[in-house]
């Protein structure tokens, strides 16, 4: 099933609302931070490479790791777990790099481990709880899969540098 | 329709190189040392946009690029000889064509003034020019039938406009669809001069296991039943097809071997492609010769021999041709480049763990790999170079309009047009140009009164220039004006306080070099044209965000120079690579002074924590590289790097160890992540690491706010 072009040229997090708005089964890829789920759609992720040493950039963000080289291209990886309010990841060889399209540009989310990939159906999509945490903008939705719970992640908030729990 | 405004993109495009080819050959009119090939060449520019604008239904534009083509094939034919030109007239139409251009391509209307459209018409043989006939070929149209032209075009008055029957055999060249030529396109245009029949020869298409779909081997042959001159005709098919791909006669003449004598009156001399400069030294006899076989279809082609020496052959795609490449794709095979260097450094790395005997065969293959990425990455390079000619050419109708607004005259001389640098560059270059030039004929050049006191020629020079030194290129500007009035900018820098009362008279070098001294200008009066102060400085500052430097030089009453040394290119960089902690940086060449080892007895701290370095006698801030970047290291920096920056003549800047210097590739940051403070942009090492680019002018600015965020980045997730 193949419902999600992969150069789809918007926004991917727009694009995968659209298309749990549209009602359409979807794909997407799940992974593991700190023991808990998360997705993206499958239609903003590039590729997943291992991890490699980034180079740090002056005065960015917390979570902001730095910048790598993608085969000639620069791209920042965030971490997520620093992202969440967990504090920095620890780096170990089974961390990977999911390299996400941001629409304008390519981003890097450091994450503990890839899981799986899953279809999903609008229906199984629940609002993210309206509850104030650190890292709680980030949500979209969240998924309820039988026993498991996965949250989906609104990219464009994960790189975004100033949140509130970060200008507070 | 997308399609149609993307070929009027191109068109327009076109139009800008043909108005800068006009540029070049009326500036050269106007000085007296125009050849018959700068005459030709002004002919082509404009009959090659009257014929763009035919097709896109400009009706403004085709007739008064008509006009001035008239005028223009008067001079050439020598009807109006040269010397008894009016050049002001013929420069005024190159300026109004430009403008009436411009007006087209934003959908507007500019009538070119009517006493203009006069003395034109005056030029062009006394009386009135006949209207050219409508346009020729109008993508807009249906293609419903056509009227059919009215009146013959001038120069083929002497062809009667009865009705008659005339065939045209298209032979197009073989690759004539790798052009992206549209067979039906000429059909379409053609249909509008009467009602047409049109043939499909195949004779020539080969075996089925022999066809390349690709290369077109099919002949046209079209009867068309029309009143249009021969002359209208060929201008229509010359705007698709190079000259020997067709010909023209009564009907059953065009197969034959040799061109029908009617035919090669008619035949059009001058190509409407006028990019073939460099075989225009091919005398017309040995034109034949030249003619690709795929066009030639039995016959010599539409060559008659002895044609007006126009120096023009007619066969011109024999030499390759040019091509346009989205910046984009140049863009990739750059970075492709750049990736080739990265990995040759990583094999270099390798081969010091090699066993010697082996290292040695492998070394070898190194080397050439080296000299051969090098020379792929000079030619990608080449590419996007340009000639610094696409800026120069807009200088001589802005000397003109500022001798207008000025009331002086000036003569502009220009050198060096052909000197190639990036095309980033050349963009950069036209600003800077502009300012210095008004600068120049403002402040520079006196009144021809003045002038004439002085003892010198009531009309300045400003001579402007290029050339390439080493890995940059030089641009001079230079008149023979009065030269920078020294008292006046030393007593407005002393009234400033830029000089302190008590420090001694600066040399006549550094006093000269205060005009680039923001809010400091000459000018007694403000004019329109310069002389708010914000002239000389913006110049400077953005020929340094280039990694350029500028200088001036000046005698008082002989006049004055500006040099202005650029890179030859954006997409690399020569960069000095040092470590801090354990991430490496680049320090852009251009910026550094020297580098040096520390001597802790030369730095001083500063009641509030900061520190200098004295050095030989003077003092340099000095900053530390990791506490300006928040890296966490140990240990002192030993070394140190003296660059020089907008703000501050000396920084001294302590690193912890200096690598080597390298030439990097420059990757914008921004588009990856995005402005960083401090940072210019980032490359990749030899290694595969990233490193980044310091933006030396911003590197003060970025210490006064470090004070607020003491503590290293990665660690005050908020906390600050």
């Amino acid at each position: 099933m193949s419902t999600l072009s992969t150069d789809t040229p918007v926004p991917a997090a727009v694009a995968g609302m659209s298309a749990f708005a549209a009602g359409k089964p979807q794909q997407i890829v799940t992974f593991k931070v700190e023991g808990r789920s998360f997705g993206v759609d499958v239609g903003a992720v590039r590729e997943i490479k291992g991890w490699q040493p980034t180079t740090p950039l002056p005065n960015a963000a917390a979570h902001v790791l730095g910048v790598i080289n993608l085969r000639g291209a620069i791209i920042a990886v965030y971490d997520l777990r620093q992202r969440l309010g967990l504090g920095p990841s620890p780096v170990s060889r089974s961390s990977v790099v999911i390299v996400l399209d941001l629409g304008e540009r390519y981003g890097g989310l450091l994450v503990d481990a890839v899981s799986d990939i899953v279809d999903i159906l609008p229906s199984d999509l629940r609002p993210a709880p309206d509850i104030a945490g650190d890292g709680d903008d980030v949500l979209q939705a969240l998924l309820v899969k039988g026993e498991e719970v996965v949250a989906l992640l609104d990219l464009h908030a994960i790189v975004r540098e100033s949140t509130p729990a970060f200008t507070a | 329709m997308d399609a149609l405004a993307e070929i009027r993109g191109i068109y327009f495009d076109e139009c800008d190189e043909f108005m800068g080819q006009l540029e070049g050959c009326l500036a050269a009119v106007a000085d007296g040392r125009a050849t018959s090939e700068d005459i030709n060449a002004a002919f082509r520019a404009v009959h090659s946009v009257k014929g763009g604008a035919g097709a896109f239904g400009l009706t403004e534009l085709v007739e008064f690029a008509h006009l001035f083509e008239a005028c223009l094939d008067a001079l050439r034919s020598g009807r109006v000889s040269v010397e008894e030109a009016p050049i002001d007239t013929l420069l005024q139409a190159g300026d109004v064509l430009s403008e009436v251009i411009t007006a087209a391509r934003d959908g507007g209307s500019r009538p070119p003034p009517p006493d203009l459209v006069h003395a034109l018409e005056a030029m062009a043989g006394g009386n009135p020019v006949k209207k050219p006939k409508p346009a020729e070929f109008d993508l807009l149209d249906d293609l419903g039938p056509a009227e059919p032209a009215p009146a013959a075009a001038a120069e083929s008055a002497d062809e009667g406009p009865a009705r008659h029957k005339l065939e045209v055999r298209i032979t197009p060249d073989r690759d004539v669809f790798r052009r992206a030529f549209d067979p039906r396109m000429v059909f379409d245009a053609l249909a509008s001069f009467g009602s047409m029949e049109v043939v499909c020869e195949t004779t020539k298409v080969p075996a089925f296991d022999e066809l390349d779909p690709l290369d077109c081997h099919l002949v046209w042959v079209l009867t068309i039943d029309t009143d249009a001159s021969d002359q209208a005709i060929v201008e229509t098919l010359d705007s698709f097809l190079a000259d020997h791909e067709f010909r023209i006669g009564r009907p059953g003449e065009t197969s034959m071997g040799d061109a029908a004598p009617a035919v090669a009156e008619a035949a059009p001399l001058i190509p409407l492609d006028a990019h073939a400069e460099g075989e225009a030294t091919a005398s017309p006899a040995a034109a034949p010769a030249a003619l690709p076989p795929a066009g030639a279809g039995g016959g010599s082609g539409a060559a008659p021999p002895g044609a007006p020496a126009s120096g023009q052959p007619p066969a011109r795609r024999t030499g390759g041709g040019t091509i346009r490449v989205d910046l984009d794709r140049i863009d990739r095979l750059m970075n492709l480049v750049g990736e080739i260097v990265i990995t040759q450094s990583m094999l270099t790395e390798r081969a010091g763990v090699l066993p010697k005997r082996e290292a040695a065969a492998f070394v070898d293959a190194l080397f050439s790999l080296a000299r051969q990425t090098r020379e792929l990455q000079d030619n990608v390079m080449a590419v996007r170079a340009q000639p610094v000619k696409v800026v120069f050419q807009r200088l001589p109708r802005l000397v003109r309009e500022l001798e207008r607004t000025l009331g002086k005259k000036a003569h502009l001389v220009l050198a060096g047009e052909d000197t190639e640098v990036d095309k980033t560059i050349v963009e950069e270059l036209a600003d800077p140009l502009i300012h210095m030039i008004r600068n120049a004929m403002d402040h520079g050049l006196e009144t021809p009164e003045e002038r004439l006191e002085a003892g010198k020629h009531a009309d300045g020079t400003i001579r402007v220039s290029a050339e390439h030194r080493g890995s940059r290129i030089l641009i001079c500007v230079q008149d023979d004006g009065r030269g920078i009035n020294r008292e006046r900018l030393m007593q407005k820098a002393r009234s400033r306080g830029l000089i302190p009362a008590d420090a001694p008279d600066p040399t006549p070098e550094e006093a000269d070099n205060l005009i680039f001294h923001p809010g400091l200008s000459t000018a007694a009066a403000v004019t329109d044209v310069s002389g708010r102060g914000v002239g000389m400085d913006v110049v400077r500052r953005n020929v340094e965000a280039l990694g350029g430097r500028i200088t001036v030089e000046s005698s008082p009453g002989r006049g004055c120079k500006f040099t202005l040394g650029l890179p030859l290119t954006l997409a690399v960089l020569d960069g000095m690579i040092v470590r801090a902690g354990t991430e490496r940086f680049v320090f852009p060449l251009s910026n550094i002074v020297e580098t040096m080892q520390l001597d802790a007895k030369t730095v001083e701290q500063l009641p509030g924590g900061r520190h200098i370095l004295q050095l030989r006698g003077e003092i340099a801030p000095l900053l530390k590289l990791r506490e300006l970047l928040g890296i966490r290291a140990i240990g002192n920096e030993p070394n140190v790097v003296i660059v020089e920056t907008e703000s501050v003549p000396r920084l001294a800047i302590a690193v912890d160890e200096i690598v080597g210097q390298q030439q990097v590739v420059v990757k914008n940051l921004e588009s990856s992540f995005r402005r960083v403070e401090g940072v210019s942009a980032a490359t990749i090492l030899g290694d595969g690491l990233v490193a980044l680019i310091l933006d030396v002018d911003a590197l003060p600015g970025l210490s006064q706010s470090q004070r607020r965020l003491p503590s290293a980045t990665e660690l005050n997730s908020g906390a600050a």
